[in-house]
């Protein structure tokens, strides 16, 4: 299951970064994906507002977003898996310290075989 | 003829993790090639033995696991019993010698995007899903212990909105996925044989090697996979075994050989495959009714093969377990073929 949190402020998130761009400050929240794929799953991708989570061969990755840690602004976390039907993924986001979500069994069925996929919005 | 009968039950089971970069892979943010190998270095060597069909194997591999989308494999395998005796049912010609083989892979994945239209499907899931927690029927699926909103928007759309699930991955998934690699292998053969005229033994080691190619695409709005593959392969083939005896004008007692009367003769094959594999579905539920036609040529010697499994007997474990198989070879006096199997379950990745 999946769970829509909304942020707290508790000062500036210490996983969020300022980068300048065209002479405009940019507040930047780094966030951290944990994935747990099942034995027999072939292969997944992740994103985040449309930007790939580069996950390593451990399933732990991270992505930049605009926005800050508990600035209750809006994302989108995007999914697809492949392999055979009964494998699942299930995956966490955070931000800083906290879980901003939490995606439980993503399932391949039958009929969807050999994908899953879908989306799932979330505020930090 | 000499005959290595070494011990067949030998048995390697060992596993050795060496770790070829220190935690220290840096997060990247974007699918660049540079993305990449940054996470392939937070991957770690490993070395596994086995034995598998008479042959013990040693493999060196970047162990990427499902997240990843290449993979890398160097392996060494050898012949148990010697090279006579390894008789694996892949009918691989360099499977009798000792063969190194450089595995790649590739699986090609679109980046998943957010679709208004799969928004819009998921949202009528949910909306569907809350309905039948206030008027349940008997052949409802389990409904989310923890709510409808609670559950992923994949598994929502399965349970509550299946016959346009297909079109919901469709519209989540940017294009077809594909799986791409390329293997070579050499390997490295020792033959013993007499001459036929003199009987005097002779041996010779002999190089062999293989290049195969294969790529899969899998469709997204239906059950379906397509595949081709390329394999050149050059073998040697030892001749049959003959019993050889001296001349004997005096009829007296006299000793017989048997053994291989020739060279090995080279064998060289390029074999190139196309596939199907396509489950029939019907406003989004499977039928019992898949088939998975398979053409190859045999360009050098213009030989033509054609594979048709139909699929229409089930079990409840495995899905699409038999039917009926109609075969054609085009070098045979009879070209047509049909047969029932059972046991052979339909796998849309294929299953090897």
């Amino acid at each position: 299951m999946f769970r829509r949190r909304d942020g707290h402020h508790a000062g500036r998130c210490s996983a969020s970064v300022k980068v300048a761009m065209q002479q405009k400050e940019e507040v930047m929240a780094i966030l951290q994906v944990d994935a747990t794929p099942s034995d027999g799953l072939q292969h997944y991708k992740l994103a985040i507002d449309g930007l790939v989570v580069a996950m390593k061969s451990d399933n732990e990755g991270a992505v930049a977003v605009h926005g800050d840690c508990g600035d209750k602004s809006r994302h989108v976390f995007t999914y697809t898996l492949v392999g055979p039907a009964g494998e699942t993924l299930s995956a966490s986001v955070k931000c800083g310290d906290a879980t901003v979500l939490t995606v439980s069994n993503i399932q391949i069925y039958p009929e969807g075989e050999p994908y899953a996929a879908g989306s799932e919005g979330f505020v930090l | 003829v000499r005959r290595s009968r070494a011990g067949g039950a030998l048995l390697l089971a060992a596993g050795l993790t060496l770790a070829a970069s220190p935690a220290a892979a840096q997060q990247r943010t974007t699918d660049t090639p540079a993305g990449r190998f940054g996470v392939v270095e937070g991957a770690e060597l490993q070395i596994t033995a086995g034995t598998q069909d008479d042959n013990a194997s040693i493999a060196l591999a970047i162990p990427t696991g499902p997240a990843l989308a290449d993979s890398f494999a160097l392996m060494v395998s050898t012949p148990l019993r010697g090279n006579d005796e390894a008789m694996p049912a892949s009918l691989d010609g360099l499977a009798n010698g000792t063969k190194f083989t450089l595995r790649w892979g590739h699986f090609g994945l679109g980046t998943p995007r957010s679709d208004t239209r799969a928004d819009a499907i998921a949202a009528d899931a949910r909306e569907a899903c809350r309905f039948r927690r206030t008027h349940p029927r008997p052949s409802d699926p389990d409904l989310p212990a923890a709510g409808c909103d609670s559950e992923p928007s994949n598994n929502v759309v399965h349970d509550y909105a299946l016959p346009v699930y297909r079109r919901y991955l469709a519209h989540v998934i940017p294009y077809d996925a594909t799986d791409f690699g390329v293997e070579a292998s050499i390997a490295f053969k020792d033959f013993d044989w007499v001459d036929p005229a003199t009987l005097v033994p002779q041996s010779d080691r002999r190089t062999e090697w293989s290049v195969t190619g294969h790529f899969a695409q899998y469709l997204r709005s239906s059950k379906t996979a397509f595949t081709l593959s390329v394999g050149y392969e050059r073998s040697y083939e030892e001749v049959d075994e003959a019993t050889f005896c001296p001349s004997n004008p005096n009829n007296i007692v006299i000793t017989c050989t048997t053994a291989r009367g020739g060279a090995p003769s080279r064998n060289e094959s390029l074999l190139v495959t196309a596939g199907l594999r396509h489950q029939f579905m019907r406003r989004g539920e499977l039928l019992n009714f898949a088939v998975a036609p398979q053409v190859t040529y045999d360009v050098l010697d213009d030989v033509v093969g054609i594979d048709v499994p139909v699929y229409f007997l089930s079990n409840s474990e495995h899905g699409l377990t038999g039917g009926v198989r109609f075969g054609y070879r085009s070098d045979r006096d009879d070209h047509f073929s049909v047969g029932v199997f059972i046991g052979a379950a339909f796998n849309i990745l294929g299953g090897g």
